[in-house]
């Protein structure tokens, strides 16, 4: 996991292998190579990126069984979209976003669905009950994703960005679609939450 | 608590403590475990060659049309213009001779006024329009980046669409007649033959037929009587969109008929998941209560048109499973599942499907050594699909005389918790056993 390197965390995003002079032009070249129809150059920025992309829906909360359509939905924009983003803004930036967008649209269709689904199980012909599943796994992921799960949406998406991937309020701002002293609001509020969903002391009154 | 001050610098968590940078570290390894990029990518690919519209690497990257406030319709009918911005009403002249005829194979800009593409489509381009001509192998797509734009399509195939996109919506014709008008607060369509879906972000608003009118500034989701200048048709009509909760009571009070041209109602003129939940609804109310499975796998089939990879598309495509096996068409129904199980719905629900599949083994193609082999793989499951999965195994078993393990099968079946097939199993034991 990356590491926060820099004591102003307002301005600068951690240092990141993909955040190097190096693999900024690599990034370029993908995009330049996507835009011009180059199968091969669509493969490469998917093998790049679909970690980040998955990893960060996980953390998000999308459920696992809808993970691999809501990857391939971001994709499908991604690809859509790429040649209008060329050179624009961080493309790390722009991937959360679209991510971003899309597990909310999940969320959305997910709560209308799950009554939906509620609706139809009642009617199916299962005879018998499925026993309730034993939480007797604790591994860091699950502990992390329950303390995230007591978030907010708006205060998951601000603190997973900042706290997890790294990014400047600003960046997590424009990801957003708020102002970065929402985003600071937010801030505040979630990692309140989120340490006593940890069950951790708060450090101080400003942490 | 007061709130912090914009700007103020908040610490990491993971630099407050160790023990929580450790857990972020652990926490963030495992967000990043088990990733099938592979099988990702191939699935991808599918899903971009299936659905053209969707297909990327023909994304236009054009300004956005003027006046398009809601739904983004392209209209073409013979001799009609695009609607302008000062409301000039829709021309009916056939346009003239074409001019030019642009190379295939290459993209490239239509020069303005008359031209007509290598499928015999006419376009007529407007003075101070931009309009990109991409063929590909899947489809002719033009790319709108301003301007209007008048076409009369050809009858195109089913597989390869004649596409237009702007920055925000996709259309696909086939061959239709409609007219549309563009102003700066509406959007109004007129349909001559065929069918016109109007989009908005990728999602359906409405179908709007043959004789049919639809504005953006009436109800979006439902198209209404033509105007009043254009003669009736037969199909045109003043609909009062019913809901799915008058369709519901229709049911329960027995009126199955009401109920299913209720819901048909809803799916025709629906839109987004209203839509989508019609259809589905009314595939189920034709297999539950009207007994009319080829009927309800029409309702799935129209679902999947409309809907391709829709909100529903996990139930629909369980669903039309349930239906072929019941109407005897069991390989398709072997093919259907056996796709269906790559999806992540499909491997949620394995076990319903594998029981179908097994008991088509089983019972349609006598072929207990298959369906033995789709029950050993959810004899482990908890719910009650284990149950049945293991007795089923069983007796597949002693038809296949594999006595003695048919003999431990049902021995094992008996020592699980609570088996609703006890009897049976003890009966085959006793008649199995020396």
């Amino acid at each position: 996991m990356k590491v926060a390197t820099q004591s102003d965390s307002n301005t600068t995003e951690r240092s990141s292998p993909l955040s190097s002079p190096v693999a900024t032009t690599l990034e370029d070249s993908l995009v330049v190579g996507c835009v011009a129809g180059d199968r091969e150059a669509w493969r490469a920025l998917h093998r790049r990126y679909l970690p980040v992309a998955v990893a960060f829906l996980r953390k998000l909360g999308t459920p696992e069984t809808e993970l691999d359509d809501v990857c391939q939905d971001v994709f499908v924009e991604l690809f859509r979209y790429l040649p209008r983003f060329r050179g624009q803004a961080d493309f790390k930036s722009w991937l959360y976003r679209l991510c971003a967008t899309q597990a909310r649209r999940t969320r959305t269709r997910s709560r209308l669905l799950r009554a939906v689904r509620e609706r139809m199980e009642k009617e199916r012909q299962l005879t018998t009950s499925v026993p309730p599943s034993t939480m007797t796994d604790t591994t860091a992921r699950q502990l992390v994703s329950r303390a995230l799960d007591a978030l907010r949406d708006d205060e998951r998406l601000a603190l997973v960005l900042y706290e997890v991937e790294g990014l400047a309020a600003k960046q997590i701002a424009e990801i957003a679609g708020c102002p970065e002293a929402t985003v600071w609001r937010r801030l505040h509020y979630a990692r309140r939450t989120f340490k006593q969903a940890l069950g951790l002391p708060e450090a101080d009154a400003a942490g | 608590m007061s709130e912090p001050n914009p700007g103020q610098h908040l610490p990491r968590l993971a630099e407050e403590s160790a023990e929580l940078m450790s857990l972020l570290a652990e926490a963030e390894a495992e967000y990043r475990n088990g990733i099938d990029e592979s099988g990702a990518w191939q699935r991808l690919e599918r899903k971009l060659d299936a659905t053209p519209r969707r297909r990327p690497w023909f994304a236009i990257s054009a300004a956005a049309l003027a006046a398009a406030s809601m739904a983004l319709v392209v209209g073409w009918a013979a001799g009609s213009h695009w609607g302008r911005p000062d409301s000039r009403p829709i021309a009916s002249s056939i346009p003239a001779a074409p001019s030019s005829t642009p190379p295939s194979g290459l993209p490239t800009v239509l020069p303005v006024g008359p031209t007509v593409l290598p499928d015999g489509t006419r376009a007529v381009v407007e003075d101070g329009s931009v309009v990109r001509y991409r063929p590909s192998d899947r489809g002719i797509a033009l790319q709108v980046g301003r301007g209007h734009l008048e076409l009369t399509v050809t009858r195109q195939a089913a597989d390869h669409p004649f596409t237009v996109r702007s920055p925000t919506h996709e259309l696909r014709v086939l061959g239709t007649r409609f007219a549309v008008t563009v102003t700066e607060d509406r959007t109004e369509l007129s349909v001559s033959e065929g069918r016109v879906g109007v989009y908005a972000r990728d999602e359906l608003l409405t179908v709007v037929g043959a004789g049919e009118h639809w504005s953006s500034q009436g109800d979006p989701g439902a198209p209404s009587a033509r105007a009043p200048e254009r003669p009736p048709q037969a199909a045109a009509s003043t609909r009062i969109v019913p809901d799915q909760a008058g369709c519901q009571r229709l049911v329960r009070l027995g009126q199955s008929r009401d109920a299913e041209q209720c819901y048909l109602d809803i799916a025709r003129s629906g839109r987004g998941l209203a839509g989508e939940m019609a259809w589905y609804e009314l595939a189920r109310l034709r297999r539950d209560v009207l007994g009319n499975p080829a009927g309800a796998l029409g309702a799935l089939d129209e679902y999947e048109r409309r809907y391709p990879g829709g909100s529903l598309s996990p139930e629909v495509e369980m669903s039309r499973v349930d239906l072929l096996a019941r109407l005897g068409r069991v390989n398709e129904a072997l093919d259907a599942s056996e796709r269906l199980l790559t999806t992540a719905t499909g491997r949620a629900r394995q076990c319903e499907l594998r029981m179908v599949r097994g008991n088509l083994m089983r019972d349609r193609l006598k072929d207990c050594a298959r369906a033995e082999a789709e029950y050993r793989r959810c004899e482990s499951d908890p719910a009650g699909w284990g149950d049945r999965a293991a007795l089923a195994r069983a007796e597949c078993l002693e038809r296949l005389g594999r006595t003695r393990e048919a003999i431990a099968a049902y021995q094992a079946y008996l020592g699980r918790p609570h088996p609703l097939g006890a009897d049976q199993a003890r009966r085959r034991l006793e008649a199995l056993s020396p």
